[in-house]
């Protein structure tokens, strides 16, 4: 992994201001979305029955849950690691505080403790009031797992907000903007419901756009069966800046290693939005589409593209699905990211990469959260981390480091992870970036850093609405895979 | 009577300690969930919990402040188990009885490391907004219980062997004279209190410690057949 020269970043650890973010929700999804999903559109009657039974059902169900509502010792080691604490300075923000809002709850009806002496231990009622929190502040948690790993016990805060979220589902609080994603991905496919037809013409327009660029006949093969790689990519891949460069940079490659590939029009979305909100249901759902579309056109590797927390659920609970997949080829990961089949290809010599069509860039990482502490990459430890700084070592000649305090296992949270990608929440948003933005403008004094590379479609999109706020442009924000792409040297035509 | 409650009291502890464990070990954990950067290998799990749990590597990463009280602490208690133990068992390895034998200075870490912890708890803000009244209580209560055996040790209050005579005679059910002193008397009681309450309270990080599926779990690969050369076969 690239050492970076400078110091730890000095982080500002904000006063405490209560309640300074409460008036921050996102949108309630109405009837339509909930219907879709099966699931109520407003407080039910029952509500507090129902929240109750749903967490008593988690408990059971989970490990996790249980030991982390246990075992919490309130040493306060996570209360300064949220960037959305960092960035608002609500308390309510701090990963212990977060996870209280659910555990005064727990021990309230679950535990000897709350029934016997609830104001001694913490515990509290279950009423409107705590919901109404619920609603706000699991919804300032983008599940990074900062706080995780700066706990000694490990408890893991998002474990508890898609806790949480689940909870709210099931009593009628859905969010509009990750239900809406679910049931758009469930019926057309993808995030942006974006028919069969219309991705067909987006990847011959994309196609049309490399011939005229490079005067090479690169393909973006749609629905083809008996491909080698299924490739699986967030959807905003297909149009949106600077995604789409992302995926250039991926045919590209495809095409100068001579690798046969295809998207899938059933599973044309990589980004499973079930995770947000504890869905799990949806969120198998989702991924079983993948695991249909494999089986449909007979692919033998699964590759994912550049999207953070699709990689998590990859990595998380995609490997059980795919054994119901025949055909794929079992000496390569399964499933694969785009980054290491670039790795390999790199390292094996079979694409070549002329760093020097990037000296007009001066390049940083950011370690996306999902890919940092909740996936791996090339089966070995840190692999998330040093293989791709290998790949753009390997494609720009300018590579720097942010402060070691705010990369790696430590990176901040773009700050819109989570399902937080929504513009009601654009305060929250600019907010909980800064920490990652402090240590890009220090960088950025040093170095003359022009660029920030990232591996991950929300990363991308929230960093170009957040960066004009902090003094960058939004175009500074760039795919790893379009730096790729740029080095990489085209020998077929 | 006193001797009876607390080992009534210690069974009680560890019955529930049992209880507690069970119910950890029986809920399932579905998902492969590590926290990454996770090791691959056996033995780098292993080197992670040890690590873990004798030094608080995170926690020093993390809080370097609450790391030093909270590592005083626990090591005192360690220091103090084992005196417990060889009070009554009698271990006669050298080294043991060596580290055993000086329970003054093992309350001393504790109770230094107590006060730190507690010092923490009101002064920084942040960790004041997350305390609850038990959060305070456990450690003064944890104090009184040291500083008790503290003062017992210091003073010379009742000789170790009059103690153990008595324990050992209830247990074995013989006739026996309690050994005078309310200082006993006092961390007797506490030891009790202690014993009761622990594996409803927040002390059950010990156990959790060892369940938290995110420090437990180690990374899996997901290449299945090893072939270092795959790419190079299958293109080109
Ligand atoms: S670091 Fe872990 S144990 Fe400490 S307060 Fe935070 S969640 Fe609780
Ligand atoms: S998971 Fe991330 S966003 Fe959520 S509380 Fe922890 S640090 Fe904050």
């Amino acid at each position: 992994m690239a050492k970076s020269d400078l110091l730890p970043l000095k982080i500002k650890v904000p006063e405490l201001k209560l309640g300074s973010m409460s008036h921050s929700q996102p949108y309630q999804a109405n009837a339509d979305v909930q219907t879709a999903l099966d699931l109520p559109s407003e407080l039910i009657d029952n509500w507090k029955v129902v929240a109750l039974e749903t967490l008593g059902v988690e408990l059971k169900q989970s490990r996790a849950l249980r030991v982390y509502l246990d075992s919490c010792i309130k040493c306060g080691a996570c209360t300064d690691k949220c960037h959305y604490f960092l960035g608002t300075g609500d308390p309510n923000n701090m990963p212990v505080a977060r996870q209280d809002l659910l555990r005064k709850v727990y021990r309230r009806y679950f535990t000897v403790a709350g029934k016997l002496v609830p104001k001694l231990v913490g515990a509290e009622d279950l009423t409107e009031d705590v919901i109404d929190d619920w609603y706000r502040y699991f919804h300032q948690c983008s599940q990074c797992r900062r706080c995780a790993s700066s706990c000694p016990i490990g408890i893991d805060t998002a474990e508890i907000s898609m806790v949480g979220r689940r909870i709210l589902d099931k009593i009628g609080l859905g969010q509009k903007y990750s239900n809406q994603i679910i049931s758009k991905a469930l019926t057309k496919g993808n995030n942006l419901g974006l028919p069969g037809p219309a991705l067909a013409d987006t990847l011959e327009g994309l196609e049309e756009d490399i011939v005229e660029e490079t005067g090479i006949n690169v393909k973006l093969p749609l629905d083809q069966a008996n491909a080698d790689i299924l490739l699986v990519t967030p959807s905003a891949d297909f149009f949106a800046e600077p995604h789409v460069d992302g995926l250039i940079g991926y045919a590209k490659v495809f095409h100068e290693a001579g690798l046969s590939w295809t998207i899938s029009s059933f599973a044309s979305e990589a980004a499973n939005f079930g995770l947000f909100t504890g869905n799990k249901q949806r969120l198998e759902e989702m991924a079983e589409r993948i695991v249909q579309a494999a089986n449909e056109l007979k692919v033998r590797r699964i590759v994912f593209g550049e999207c953070g927390h699709a990689w998590r659920v990859a990595c998380n609970y995609l490997p059980p699905l795919l054994e119901k997949v025949s055909t794929l080829d079992r000496r390569y990961p399964v499933p694969q990211h785009i980054v290491e089949v670039t790795h390999q290809l790199i390292e094996a010599k079979q694409i070549t990469l002329d760093a020097s069509k990037n000296d007009h860039r001066r390049i940083t990482f950011h370690d996306s959260c999902n890919v940092a502490r909740a996936s791996q990459l090339g089966d070995v430890p840190n692999g998330q981390l040093t293989i791709p700084r290998e790949v753009l070592q390997a494609s720009c000649n300018y590579f720097f480091d942010m402060a070691p305090n705010t990369t790696g296992q430590n990176t901040f949270c773009c700050g819109g992870g989570g399902g937080l990608l929504t513009d009601e929440l654009s305060e929250l948003r600019t907010a909980g970036a800064k920490p990652r933005m402090s240590a890009f403008q220090a960088l950025h004094k040093k170095h003359g850093i022009t660029h920030m590379a990232a591996m991950c479609a929300i990363c991308k999109s929230q960093f170009a609405q957040v960066f004009p706020h902090y003094g960058f442009a939004l175009d500074q924000v760039i795919s790893v895979h379009q730096i790729v792409g740029d080095a990489l040297v085209m020998t077929k035509s | 009577m006193i001797a009876a409650l607390v080992l009534l009291a210690l069974a009680l502890c560890l019955a529930g300690i049992v209880w507690r464990v069970i119910q950890f070990a029986c809920t399932p954990q579905l998902r492969h969930m590590p926290l990454t950067p996770a090791p691959f290998s056996r033995r780098g799990q292993l080197h992670r919990v040890v690590s873990e749990l004798f030094l608080f590597k995170t926690l020093f990463r993390s809080s370097t402040w609450t790391w030093v009280f909270a590592w005083l602490f626990h090591v005192g208690l360690l220091w103090l188990l084992l005196f417990h133990i060889n009070l009554f068992a009698q271990i006669d390895w050298a080294w043991f009885a060596f580290i055993a034998s000086e329970a003054k200075f093992a309350s001393l870490v504790t109770m230094v490391g107590l006060i730190g912890l507690l010092a923490r708890r009101i002064v920084v803000p942040r960790v004041r907004f997350v305390s609850a009244p038990s959060d305070y209580l456990w450690l003064v209560f944890l104090l009184c219980l040291v500083s008790s055996g503290f003062l017992m040790r210091w003073t010379n209050h009742n000789d170790l062997e009059s103690v153990r005579h008595y324990f050992l005679s209830v247990v074995n059910q013989l006739q026996s004279e309690f050994p005078s002193g309310w200082l006993l008397i006092v961390h007797l009681l506490l030891a009790a209190i202690l014993f009761i309450v622990f594996p409803f309270s927040k002390l059950l990080h010990a156990p959790g410690f060892f369940f938290s599926p995110s420090i437990m779990t180690r990374d899996k690969k997901r290449t299945r057949i090893k072939s270092a050369k795959a790419e190079g076969r299958n293109s080109g």
